[in-house]
């Protein structure tokens, strides 16, 4: 793990980095009027000196003997594999429309997420698609997107 | 005006049909969503926030508190009889809780936990009720660099008690800010890390942040770990407490609250803090120590006395100072801020149905609850059964069908994903979320009053040490980081856990 808490604090010391020279571009103004980048800097700073704390303290701590729950391998590939389908799901809202995909989504995640049967499956994805829809579009009146496809294979 | 005239007013609101109707909605998700562990109350007032914006304010704020509350309510349920907190502020109830269902007095322990917060809650609200007005009175002496330092305090105090690292939230507090930043500034016009794309000049919203980092990044965490809820095979009756336990637990009770309301009303303080601070204060009260843990109704009692009387205190900062104390308080400052509701002093003079309303639907949510968890325990009980496989799908088309509701966009629901993800690796490498919340809802206003309080002196940063008020949350702010300083230096360092193969 300290290799990632190295890797993090040197992250989030670029991201601070990057704040504070943007903050400069949008210019600090004065004291006694200041300018749009007069607190994104100041964060920007504090955020800076932080992670060079947490920096030194990571370097600072020894190694421990017991092993910690960090990041495996296959964890990050699952993770990363859902949270890339969750991009994709909602990339498609657009293009098939929200139930088209969401039933698609549902599938997936019912059946590969934690396995369960087919049919159990296909009934707790229509019955969940058919629960949020229905509170949401129906009863709550938010305009889910139907899909550009659909409106291009009609006309 | 008197206290009772105003008591009338606000009880002449919360009877309102629309608003007892949104009240008793608020506990039942409330107590739901503490009941199912997965969705905090965080994440389920930001679901829920689009769907208060077509009702009156008032109703939408009495329908998110009843949520806050109710949620204190229903995660005991989960901690005695699964053994998991519904949610965080029930840790501490799982300790004896649970040890009390195993030896067969499930409805003892639930019904003990469901008459401890009636009772803490109902005088957290009296302490409400009594404490607001002056408090109003005294913060109408506050102008900008007050409001400043008190925010700042709010912030170092909220890093001091959240989380194992003092670095690490403060971080989160900077990063915060830094996010709130993002979007037009109202004073120069001007746009700040918008990256050209037009969707980011209104700012990031509230709720695809808090979805974000408290819906998907659980979802996410969980993919990790197979989730099992083993619901304790027990027979849960005699809900009614007997004679001897109410003995054993009514000092229980009143220190848990008396906790509780301190540390509810204290910046940073709440809930979670609370029942822990609770919990261990009657360990040390108790003639009998070493049983605590073992089925202990004081253990069940003091906890939850506290987060209940913890969560009706936090609205007093925010209803008079317009301060959140905690990140639910934050989520409730958006909200009122989005209804168009400016959360202060003003708030008592200016819109008194809406304060005293919300306080008035609060003793009538308490005894709601009361109803909702005893008689209904059964219902609360069988849901517990439902398989974590068929929950999460549907949790995480709630969220993504709730932010992207709030303004029908799409980058809404790409921005959640992405905190999501940022939310996920902060959980895995022990970064809190919640001084990322509390300063992405008060970077605007810091900003403001930090601006306004420098053009007022003319550029002289003495403005905020020569004011009393000022001062003292400075210093309070200082001698915190002073502490956390000073003891980082002398605690020996901690080993780095390795990383598991």
């Amino acid at each position: 793990m300290k290799k990632t808490y190295l890797i993090t604090h040197f992250a989030w010391m670029a991201l601070a980095l990057a704040v504070t020279a943007e903050a400069g571009r949008l210019g600090f103004g004065t004291l006694g009027r200041p300018g749009p980048g007069f607190l994104p800097f100041l964060a920007g700073v504090c955020l800076a000196v932080l992670a060079g704390a947490g920096l030194i303290q990571t370097v600072l701590k020894k190694p421990g003997a017991e092993a910690g729950r960090g990041f495996r391998t296959a964890d990050v590939l699952r993770i990363g594999m859902v949270s890339a389908l969750l991009f994709v799901y909602v990339f498609f809202w657009d293009v098939i429309g929200f139930p088209a995909s969401t039933f698609l989504l549902l599938l997936f995640l019912f059946r590969c997420v934690e396995p369960l049967r087919w049919r159990t499956v296909f009934v707790a994805s229509g019955l969940t698609l058919a629960f949020t829809y229905i509170l949401f579009s129906v009863l709550l009146g938010a305009r889910l997107p139907a899909g550009r496809l659909w409106t291009y294979l009609i006309n | 005006m008197d206290l009772s005239h105003q008591l009338i007013i606000g009880f002449a609101v919360a009877f309102q049909p629309v608003n007892l109707f949104y009240c008793f909605l608020g506990c039942l998700i409330g107590t739901l969503v503490g009941v199912l562990p997965g969705l905090g109350p965080t994440a389920a007032m930001a679901l829920l926030l689009p769907a208060t914006f077509h009702v009156a304010p008032v109703t939408a704020i009495i329908m998110l508190a009843g949520i806050y509350y109710g949620a204190m309510y229903g995660g005991s349920t989960t901690s005695i009889l699964v053994n998991i907190p519904g949610e965080a502020a029930s840790v501490m109830t799982c300790l004896d809780g649970y040890q009390m269902a195993r030896q067969g007095k499930a409805g003892r322990a639930l019904g003990m936990s469901a008459f401890a917060s009636f009772i803490a809650g109902t005088l957290g609200l009296v302490g409400l009720t009594l404490l607001a007005p002056p408090l109003t009175v005294f913060a109408l002496k506050f102008g900008p660099p007050e409001y400043f330092s008190l925010m700042s305090m709010g912030m170092v105090v909220l890093s001091f008690l959240t989380g194992a690292s003092m670095i690490h939230s403060l971080m989160m507090a900077c990063f915060g800010i830094i996010l709130g930043t993002v979007g037009t500034d109202t004073v120069s016009g001007s746009t700040r890390f918008t990256f050209g794309l037009t969707e980011l000049m209104d700012g990031i919203g509230l709720v695809p942040l808090v979805m974000g980092l408290f819906g998907i990044s659980e979802i996410i965490l969980n993919l990790e770990q197979h989730v099992d809820r083993d619901v304790f095979k027990t027979k849960v009756k005699g809900l009614l407490p007997t004679v001897e336990d109410w003995i054993q637990a009514k000092w229980a009770i009143l220190r848990g609250t008396v906790i509780g309301f301190i540390l509810g009303i204290l910046p940073g303080g709440g809930a979670v803090l609370s029942s822990f601070v609770a919990y261990a204060v009657e360990k040390r009260f108790s003639k009998y120590p070493e049983k605590f843990g073992t089925g202990m109704i004081e253990g069940v009692a003091a906890p939850e006395a506290a987060n209940n009387s913890a969560a009706q205190a936090a609205f007093i900062p925010l209803l008079t100072l317009g301060l959140p104390a905690n990140v639910v308080m934050a989520l409730l400052l958006g909200a009122l801020i989005l209804h168009g509701v400016t959360p202060g002093p003003l708030l008592l003079t200016k819109n008194p149905d809406i304060f005293w309303g919300v306080v008035a639907s609060m003793y009538l949510g308490n005894a709601m609850l009361l109803v909702l968890n005893l008689p209904l325990i059964g219902l609360w009980v069988q849901l517990l059964r439902i398989p974590y496989p068929y929950l999460m799908p549907a949790i995480v088309l709630f969220c993504t069908v709730g932010s992207y509701s709030v303004a029908n966009s799409i980058t809404d629901v790409y921005l959640m994903l992405g905190f999501g993800i940022i939310g996920y690796l902060m959980k895995k490498l022990k970064f809190d979320s919640p001084p990322l919340v509390l300063a992405f809802v008060l970077g605007p206003l810091i900003e403001y009053y930090f601006k306004s309080s420098l053009m007022f002196s003319r550029g002289s940063f003495t403005v905020f040490f020569t004011r009393p008020i000022s001062l003292v949350c400075l210093s309070i702010s200082a001698v915190i980081l002073l502490w956390s300083i000073v003891a980082g230096l002398r605690r020996r360092p901690l080993p780095i856990p390795k990383e598991a193969p």
